[in-house]
C-alpha cells in the first residue's frame, strides 16, 4: 500500500512497483511535454528576476468545478 | 466579464499572509492551516519551499495561492526498476541503456501541497504553480544532484487536474485505501530531461546545463 503521510517517501508493493513499472515503458504523455512548454517560458523570468508573471487563461470549466488543491 | 488581476509567482516571504484565502470545501481545510501554521517555519528549517501565487497591485500580502515542494525518495519495495529488462525491449525510457542501479529507491520530488483560492478558479493558475515547480526540478534539482520523479497525493476531486498536467495514477493493488482517499500519482522526467540536458540524445553522459 502507499503509505499515507504526504511529507513522506512513496513506498510501493512489489506487485505495485511491476505495473509502475509497466507505466514507465509507455513513456511521458503528451500533457507532459506540454507543461514544459508553459513552463520553460515561465522559468527563464523567474531566473532573471525572482518572480514570474502567470497570465489567466479562463477555462471553459466553471470555476466551482475546478479542483487545484493536493 | 471583468478582467483578471496581475497575478505573479514568488518564493513565499515572512509578510504573506493567508488568513484570508478561501478553499471552497472544507476537505481543503488542512491546506490554509498548513500554509497559516507551518509553511514558514519549515520553510526556515529547510524542510520544504513554498512559493505563492500573488497579484502585485493589490495593496496588501495576501497571495491567492501556493504549492510546497520537498524532496523525496520512491521505494519500489523489492522491485528494480533498471536491472531486469533485455535490451531488446528497452525503449528509452525506465529500465534505461546501459544502466547498472540495481537499488529500489529512486529520487523524486514532492508536491506537499497545492492551493488555489476559490475565488480566483477557473484561470489555470494552478497549472502555471505546477509548471512552474516542473521546471525548477528539471533546470535546477535534476541537472544538479540528479532527480527522476515528479510525485503528488492529489486529493480524490483533483485527480483529474493533475492527469491534465500529465501526471499518471500509481496502480494500487491492495483494497486498503489511505486514510485520506489520497491518490498517488507521478511524472516521469525522462523524457524531458533527455531531450534538455543530454547533449548525446540520451546515449551516453549528461551534456551539461539546459540552455536558456
Amino acid at each position: 500500500m502507499i503509505d499515507s503521510n504526504p511529507f513522506g517517501p512513496v513506498r510501493l508493493t512489489d506487485e505495485e512497483a511491476q505495473l509502475f513499472k509497466e507505466d514507465l515503458q509507455k513513456g511521458a504523455p503528451d500533457s507532459a511535454v506540454r507543461l514544459f512548454q508553459l513552463g520553460q517560458a515561465m522559468y527563464n523570468e523567474f531566473l532573471a528576476t525572482g518572480e514570474v508573471e502567470v497570465e489567466a487563461e479562463p477555462s471553459k470549466v466553471q470555476p466551482s468545478k475546478v479542483k487545484a488543491v493536493a | 466579464m471583468p478582467e483578471a488581476p496581475r497575478v505573479k509567482i514568488r518564493h513565499l516571504s515572512d509578510d504573506d499572509d493567508f488568513r484570508n484565502i478561501k478553499t471552497g470545501d472544507e476537505a481543503f481545510l488542512p491546506l490554509k492551516n498548513f500554509i497559516n501554521n507551518r509553511a514558514k517555519s519549515y520553510e526556515n528549517a529547510h524542510l520544504t519551499r513554498t512559493y505563492v501565487l500573488y497579484e502585485p497591485d493589490a495593496t496588501k500580502r495576501q497571495p491567492i495561492g501556493y504549492i510546497t515542494l520537498m524532496s523525496t525518495v520512491l521505494d519500489t519495495a523489492q522491485v528494480p526498476l533498471v536491472d531486469d529488462i533485455p535490451p531488446e525491449e528497452l525503449d528509452g525510457h525506465l529500465p534505461e541503456v546501459d544502466v547498472d542501479y540495481p537499488y529500489t529507491t529512486y529520487p523524486a520530488i514532492r508536491v506537499a501541497r497545492l492551493l488555489v483560492d476559490v475565488r480566483h478558479r477557473g484561470n489555470r493558475y494552478g497549472e502555471k504553480l505546477i509548471a512552474h515547480a516542473f521546471m525548477i526540478a528539471v533546470n535546477l534539482i535534476a541537472p544538479q544532484i540528479g532527480c527522476r520523479f515528479f510525485v503528488v497525493d492529489a486529493k480524490p476531486k483533483s485527480v483529474a487536474f493533475y492527469e491534465r498536467c500529465g501526471f499518471k495514477r500509481f496502480r494500487q493493488v491492495r483494497k486498503t485505501e489511505r486514510v485520506d482517499g489520497a491518490v498517488v500519482m507521478f511524472l516521469d522526467l525522462n523524457d524531458v530531461l533527455n531531450s534538455t540536458h543530454r547533449s548525446d540524445g540520451g546515449k551516453g553522459g549528461w551534456g551539461g546545463f539546459l540552455p536558456t
